[in-house]
């Protein structure tokens, strides 16, 4: 794990740590899920956009 | 795996039907559906696919697979800095060309392990090569 420091607009800190206390987990575990999902969803999204592409070119698709 | 580098040799496997490789490149992009993995490539890599099927078909066919991998593919196309001297060791390797150093270099620097290619020389050069043996 890699310690890091940000700042974080009070109003935007506030939702987050209702919604962990929602949760039932500390707000550092709430963000690292936020974190999480969000980079998985990114590359996720990339990976099939990406085979997708590829799937183009074994099809001899003319057109991108 | 989480990112794959795609080789010159593997596009051209899958744009070529003729390709002796061509249904085990198909079969490794098949298996790659319920994986997340981020693919890249680089510009070299590129333009030595699109060399190789202008040279099987023409160059109608080498703009399309162009347009194809440069146009929002999801594919992650990497700069190669050509005036980065091949590391040393890998320059003992003589059975891999230039290119696939300078490809090998591109990844390394880019923390990618994972190459697409049929090359079994790439071996050698301390990446893990797809789709296995």
């Amino acid at each position: 794990m890699h310690r890091t420091q940000l700042f974080i607009p009070d109003n935007i800190h506030k939702i987050l740590k209702q919604e962990a206390k929602e949760n039932g987990v500390t707000l550092s575990a709430y963000v690292r899920r936020i974190l999480e999902e969000h980079v998985l969803h990114e590359t996720r999204g990339h990976t099939e956009k990406g085979i997708q592409t590829l799937m183009r070119m074994i099809e001899g698709e003319d057109k991108p | 795996m989480k990112q794959l580098f795609i080789a010159s040799d593997a596009f051209v496997a899958l744009n070529d039907t003729q390709d002796p490789n061509h249904k085990r490149a198909s079969d490794f992009v098949v298996s790659l559906f319920n994986k997340t993995v981020k693919l890249y490539s680089s510009i070299v890599e590129i333009v030595c696919a699109a060399e190789a099927l202008s040279a099987t078909y023409d160059k109608t066919r080498a703009h399309r697979f162009i347009e194809l991998v440069l146009r929002d593919s999801g594919i992650v196309i990497l700069p190669a800095d050509i005036t980065e001297r091949i590391n040393g060791k890998a320059r003992t390797k003589l059975n891999n060309s230039y290119k696939d150093l300078l490809m090998t270099q591109v990844m390394r620097s880019n923390g990618i392990k994972d190459v697409f290619s049929f090359k079994e020389s790439l071996r050698d050069l301390n990446v893990v090569v797809w789709p296995k043996r």
